[in-house]
């Protein structure tokens, strides 16, 4: 006897409860959120410093700077600070974003005092060693050479450098091999003195310690950061090339990998619910219509998918896809045909979808310590407000299917697109590139890499 | 670190065979599922490779009263997440979803389950043979040094291994699969009686078991099924392979064949491999890394399973560098440490990270239900976390140095993947 149903469960949502996240000012520059979680016996926090990049610095510097704070530091070699983390059972990772430098620790609560301590010596008391500084600026220089095998880096890359053109998120986070090869050990020890050492920071952790004991802690080991970072400095107007697709050929291809996309507006624009439900429509989850067009009906690709790109001060929309060399033509005609269909708006289907995917998702994205501690942290690296959940999740339960369609034009604007492609034939490049009157520039591997883009 | 877990679980199996796992912790803000199905690419027989992963895609082509595309949108609009996963020995399909949907979820299983057949076509099993023809060259053929991993499979076992060819199978093989070659592995594998289903996080276990009985209580299928090619342990020599790909950087990949999962000697292979190359000071990075400045990473992993196990260290050349060198000093390091051992603060450490890095991975409730399923599948008890932990507490530096001995010896196969010239 089969005693399956042929009615779908109803599903009844309850709530989209959020962590309580308690805020102390510990003064001399220093902020703590804090929420406690005792199922665990461990604490997960992060120690963020703005990073506002500044033009004329090369890049890679906040890169090279953060993986050598942790080669040495007060007493401690790199090996015995290795050791010391190995023994507590402690892991201490610091690195950087555009925005932000970040030193984060996931450690067992017996272990949390001696672990913060350590983030203390590195912090205030780094070697920055110039021996030390050359092995690893070699290093890096070996890794984006390595990286540019892949051509999903390849077109990150190069997608970023004009979506981002002359403003400071158009390199990536390791630098152009041109920046690297002129970095001294003095530009390191500078940026530290003047971006990291004493700059005012917050700190956000999650875990089974309570707020007071905390910040206690905090307070002991990491006084005296009162020294505001520097203000972002704003380019002039950068100007993006997106009349031009951009081939890089990549020999023995089984795919062309794509990017598409334009510069958007941020975390804080007005009307950011209408974009996120439009594009979890287009390419949101897995039952996107460009999932289901050129995955699931076509069969080009094994996925495809769009999102937003956020910064602190610029962002970019896009979508990416690896589809097989054969069909690259095919593939970037769906893609134009639904970004297309977009702008006629989305169905009460599709919006009920799409706003439930993304509402009920919510909780699931504040499960673990270490989610926590990161979904709050960025609210600390994008400068956005303490209740910004909160709000959003606000103004998503108040959201028409009118507000969006409204925008739906708006959302993905016609005045022309970003677009990369990486693979080994450019005939299906040049035959959409005609069709779409767009310029074809041939780019080469070692241009990418090295920033020697020019437009 | 005398951390101890205490999960508060229950396990029963239904007349149909079907094996289940309760485990309610109302302090989550979601349940997890996760069905595990005894099959992979280990039942596989040649020239049907990549079978076991083709199923898996198919699984999620819609079932009797779920059209395509229906298993995704559903639990998404659920606020959920789902995926699956096929490995040498087992197919596992995991959802996370918000409290209120676990109906939803057990009743999705239960119909693939009993009714994929009805919904399964031409038109799916072409598309998704596209599809996963797609994934082989997104993650192998078209990434770099992406094919190493079959090289060295290929080359450790024999032809009937089961572990001699890749999971995700070979092209020209994906694309002779037919509808009744699918139906038949359906049948053969996706009983009741070959599975086993975790619930964790919150619900009530009450409910649970009602629920469970309703929606997979009624499904049938064989309880004879097939088992798992089994393994002729040849014993391999030495032996060189060099590739030319479309890379800039000489890499260099050393494999032993090792001890199965939960074997006698696997515990001892991962503390081996975290001292050989997971922290600055592990041997291969220190000499590689910092002090001859040679290599650009170095890794090492005890891949093991249901019968049998391999063990890998791999590290990339700097450029200018000649591979050679790097698998001189490797073997050198080796040599080394067997011949003046293992000192008990390495121990000592590496266990300390095994076990905190393992009390990490369990924030995660997809990764408790995955484990209960897995400890359920290879060691007959859901319940082996401590077990498992003490696995590696219980470890001597004459234990290490035995299965050093024993495995890391000189029949091993040396491939170098090489820029093209």
């Amino acid at each position: 006897m089969n005693r399956i149903s042929d009615k779908i469960p109803a599903s009844v949502f309850h709530s989209t409860n959020l962590p309580v996240m308690n805020r102390l000012d510990l003064g001399e520059g220093l902020t703590l959120i804090h929420h406690e979680v005792n199922s665990l016996p461990i604490v997960n926090l992060n120690f963020i410093i703005p990073l506002p990049l500044i033009s004329g610095e090369k890049s890679g510097t906040a890169y090279i700077t953060s993986n050598l704070l942790n080669e040495g530091a007060g007493k401690l070699n790199a090996f015995e600070i290795d050791d010391l983390l190995e023994s507590m059972g402690t892991t201490l990772s610091v690195h950087a974003s555009a925005d932000n430098f970040y030193l984060s620790i996931l450690t067992l609560t017996e272990n949390l005092e001696k672990s913060i301590s350590l983030a203390r010596d590195i912090l205030m008391t780094p070697h920055l060693n110039e021996s030390d500084f050359l092995r690893e600026r070699e290093r890096i220089r070996n890794r984006v050479v390595r990286m540019s095998d892949d051509a999903s880096y390849l077109a990150e890359t190069l997608f970023q450098k004009i979506v981002f053109n002359n403003s400071v998120y158009e390199s990536p986070v390791t630098g152009f091999l041109n920046d690297l090869n002129k970095l001294a050990i003095e530009d390191v020890r500078n940026f530290y003195q003047n971006r990291i050492k004493n700059i005012a920071a917050s700190v956000v952790s999650v875990g089974n310690i309570k707020l007071t004991e905390l910040a206690k802690l905090i307070q002991h080991f990491l006084p005296d950061r009162r020294i505001s970072a520097p203000s972002f400095q704003k380019t002039d107007q950068f100007k993006i090339d997106n009349t031009t697709i951009y081939f890089i050929k990549r020999k023995d291809s089984k795919q062309s990998e794509i990017i598409l996309g334009q510069p958007t507006g941020g975390r804080k624009e007005k009307r950011l619910a209408e974009k996120i439900i439009l594009n979890s429509v287009l390419g949101g989850p897995f039952s996107s219509r460009l999932n289901q067009n050129l995955r699931e009906k076509h069969g080009y690709t094994y996925g495809i998918s769009s999102g937003f790109n956020f910064n602190k001060h610029l962002s970019a929309w896009q979508l990416s896809t690896g589809v097989d060399s054969e069909n690259t033509y095919n593939a970037l005609k769906q893609i134009l045909f639904e970004i297309e269909r977009l702008e006629k708006g989305v169905s009460d289907n599709e919006f009920q979808s799409a706003l439930d995917h993304t509402l009920k998702s919510i909780p699931l994205q504040f499960e673990t310590q270490t989610q926590i501690t990161n979904k709050y942290s960025n609210l600390i690296s994008n400068g956005l407000a303490h209740d910004y959940f909160e709000n959003f999740i606000k103004i998503l339960h108040e959201l028409s299917i009118e507000q969006v369609n409204e925008y739906a034009s708006e959302f993905i604007t016609k005045k022309g697109f970003v677009i990369v492609v990486v693979g080994e034939r450019i005939e299906p490049v040049e035959k959409i590139a005609a069709e779409m009157s767009y310029n074809l520039k041939d780019v080469k591997i070692e241009d990418v890499i090295s920033g020697n883009i020019t437009f | 670190m005398s951390f101890r877990f205490d999960f508060n679980y229950e396990k029963y199996t239904l007349a149909n065979g079907l094996e289940v796992i309760l485990y309610p912790d109302s302090q989550k803000p979601a349940v997890s599922v996760n069905i595990c199905y005894k099959v992979g690419s280990a039942n596989e027989i040649k020239g049907k490779t990549g079978f076991a992963h083709l199923f898996e895609h198919l699984m999620f082509q819609g079932s009797k009263n779920v059209p395509k595309g229906g298993h995704f949108r559903y639990i998404e609009d659920a606020g959920g997440n789902l995926n699956g996963g096929t490995g040498f020995d087992y197919t596992h399909y995991y959802q996370t979803v918000p409290p209120d949907s676990l109906e939803l979820i057990l009743w999705l299983e239960s119909d693939r389950m009993g009714q994929l057949l009805p919904a399964l076509d031409e038109e799916k099993l072409q598309n998704q043979i596209d599809v996963v023809i797609n994934e082989r060259a997104e993650r192998y053929d078209n990434a770099p040094y992406g094919t190493a991993f079959e090289t060295l499979l290929a080359n450790l076992h024999d032809e009937n291994h089961p572990y001699h060819s890749p999971v995700i199978g070979f092209s020209e093989d994906i694309r002779t699969f037919t509808l009744d070659e699918v139906k038949l592995f359906f049948e053969n594998y996706y009983s009741p009686a070959n599975a086993s289903i975790v619930v964790a996080g919150s619900f009530d276990p009450g409910s649970a078991r009602k629920l469970i009985e309703q929606y997979f209580g009624g499904i049938t299928g064989t309880k004879n099924i097939p088992g798992e090619n089994l393994i002729d342990r040849k014993k391999i020599s030495y032996k060189i392979i060099e590739k030319r790909e479309n890379v800039n950087l000489p890499r260099i990949h050393l494999a032993w064949r090792s001890d199965k999962i939960f074997g006698e000697d696997d515990a001892s292979l991962d503390v081996l491999s975290h001292l050989l190359t997971e922290t600055k000071s592990s041997r291969l990075k220190k000499r590689l890394i910092y002090d001859d400045q040679i290599s650009l990473d170095v890794s090492s992993a005890q891949f093991s399973g249901l019968q049998d196990g391999s063990f890998f260290i791999i590290s990339t050349a700097k450029q200018g560098v000649d591979p050679q060198s790097l698998h001189d000093i490797i073997l050198g390091e080796l040599s080394l440490l067997k011949k003046d051992g293992i000192r008990p603060d390495e121990l000592s450490k590496a266990i300390n990270n095994i076990k905190s890095g393992y009390i990490y991975s369990l924030m995660k409730l997809s990764s408790i239900a995955q484990q209960f399923n897995l400890y359920n599948y290879f060691l007959g008890n859901p319940d082996m976390f401590n077990f498992d932990i003490s696995r590696y507490e219980n470890l001597s530096i004459e234990s290490l140095m035995e299965t050093l001995d024993k495995f890391l010896n000189d029949c091993y196969i040396d491939l170098r993947i090489l820029p093209n010239e």
